[in-house]
């Protein structure tokens, strides 16, 4: 018999009587100690956060949730639900959401983009014309718009309000903060297309420490009073019409009705 | 169930905005009498057609010559098993043992499929890209490392219908090549077709291993297969 595989972690290991995340001992260490955020955030190797970075981060909690059951990410957990099953829900409703172009993956992306504009305009001034002349150099090279344009209608409401509750709070000194507000100009002119609540986001919790792919995974944890809510809703109402919906709301537009070849009578003789 | 007229009316972007009134069908038809891609399901295809040639003609979108439909067929057989020592199953496998019901065992297991099945097209993208040419320039990577794969293509090309050619099949491939082969050599050209084929053909002996674990068993589970040896390295800030 081969060695027994082994794999190397930095994150965790249980022990008698305690249990070890990061370095630090959950009961001993972190219980009474630690909130939820910085939990969050000592998991993901993110950085510490302050007060200051709490307050952002409940704004931004508040301001993501958007629960109608008609949106995609809402709906795919309302008919993943519709059998009376809660966690399957809200796994279809996440499970999509790698790399998709609508759910809170958008984050990871807008960030990532915030990023490249900013490695971009590298040591020149952050103007709007620097900005700009970054973001077509981008999409020369193949880069995808991330962070602006919603659908059905002008502007995004949820990126206006958590924009002007950063301003009550007065946490509009962050680089990416100042980033994002030039590009949201470039980004009208661009693509006629105001900045989304991804794209603050993405800024927010840039300005925080977090990168790309962490800010992309907490697209979701910031979303779950969404999906929760819609997962218990949606299994308890367990509706017949979502399970099937009526013939006749289905538009079929595929071939026509047709025989198959070996259904056709060969011709005799 | 309410009527939409009973509702007091409220306004939004989802009201107000000129959304269409149906969803779009365009493969399966809708009503008592279902036909793929216009074929009659229950007084054509399942008089006709084995289940392998009905997959078949539902991803391609054409009913299959019985050539293409046998080799299909046999490249389904072949992706078939599944083992626990994969992560699909073995995924399963725990969801079975910590209690789950059925559908979060066979829910578990089918994204762990599909994410294998992504996986496996991923790594072969430079062969699927080009496979009708891959003779003039057939990576190495893809060629047969033993005995034993060869072995396995060899068992593959005598199952397979007399005179049925497939990309790369001289170019001793190995077996996910060869399957990969197979299956674009039967219409399905596309990656994300092939990962149909791929969790269509493994789920159910990934359910039935998954199934025979015992729940609550937790002390008969090799937990430390891996094991994970803890340090404390990382930038904790």
């Amino acid at each position: 018999m081969s060695d027994r595989p082994v794999l190397e972690t930095t994150l965790a290991h249980a022990e008698w009587n305690d249990h070890i995340l990061r370095r630090h001992r959950i009961f001993k260490d972190l219980l009474g100690h630690c909130d939820f955020w910085n939990l969050l955030s000592i998991a993901m190797n993110g950085p510490g956060i302050d007060e200051a970075g709490l307050a952002v981060i409940h704004r931004i909690c508040v301001s993501v949730t958007a629960a109608d059951p008609r949106l995609p990410p809402m709906k795919i957990v309302r008919l993943a639900s519709c059998y009376g099953g809660t966690m399957a829900a809200i796994g279809a409703g996440l499970v999509y959401q790698e790399d998709a172009s609508i759910g809170t993956w958008t984050a990871g992306r807008a960030a990532q983009f915030l990023m490249d504009i900013a490695a971009e305009i590298g040591d020149q001034e952050m103007t709007p014309s620097s900005v700009e002349r970054s973001m077509r150099a981008l999409i020369s090279k193949g880069a995808k718009l991330a962070g602006c344009g919603v659908p059905a209608r002008k502007e995004d409401e949820r990126a206006q309000a958590l924009r002007h509750a950063m301003v009550e709070i007065g946490q509009v000194g962050g680089d990416f903060w100042m980033l994002m507000n030039i590009a949201d100009g470039v980004f009208r002119k661009v693509a006629r297309s105001p900045i989304n609540i991804s794209g603050v986001v993405a800024a927010l919790f840039l300005d925080l420490g977090f990168n790309p792919r962490q800010i992309a995974v907490l697209g979701m944890v910031i979303s779950q009073a969404a999906f929760i809510a819609n997962a218990l809703e949606g299994a308890e109402q367990a509706p017949e019409v979502l399970r099937k919906i009526p013939d006749e709301w289905i538009a079929y537009q595929g071939p026509a009705p047709r025989p198959s070849p070996r259904a056709v009578p060969r011709p005799s003789g | 169930m309410k009527k939409e007229q009973d509702k007091p009316m409220l306004s939004g972007p989802m009201e107000e905005f000129p959304w269409p009134e149906k969803l779009t069908a365009r493969v399966v038809s809708p009503g008592p009498r279902p036909r793929i891609h216009g074929y009659d399901v229950e007084g054509d295809l399942a008089l006709h057609y084995s289940f392998a040639e009905t997959v078949l003609l539902t991803l391609t979108g054409e009913p299959p010559d019985p050539v293409r439909g046998k080799a299909f067929e046999i490249a389904l057989i072949f992706l078939s098993p599944i083992t626990i020592a994969e992560a699909p199953t073995h995924a399963a496998a725990i969801a079975r043992l910590a209690g789950s019901r059925a559908s979060g065992v066979l829910a578990t297991g089918a994204i762990g499929l599909s994410e294998q099945a992504s996986f496996i097209l991923e790594t072969h993208r430079e062969f699927l890209e080009t496979p009708d040419k891959t003779a003039l320039h057939f990576p190495e990577r893809f060629r047969a490392r033993s005995d034993e794969e060869r072995e396995i293509v060899k068992r593959l090309k005598n199952a397979l219908p007399v005179g049925f050619q497939f990309p790369g099949s001289e170019e001793d491939p190995a077996p996910i090549p060869a399957l990969l082969g197979v299956i674009h050599a039967c219409g399905i050209k596309k990656p994300e077709e092939m990962q149909v084929v791929l969790v269509l053909a493994r789920l159910a002996s990934l359910f039935a291993e998954a199934s025979t674990t015992r729940p609550g068993r937790i002390n008969d589970y090799p937990m430390n297969l891996p094991s994970f040896r803890y340090s404390e390295g990382g930038n904790d800030e």
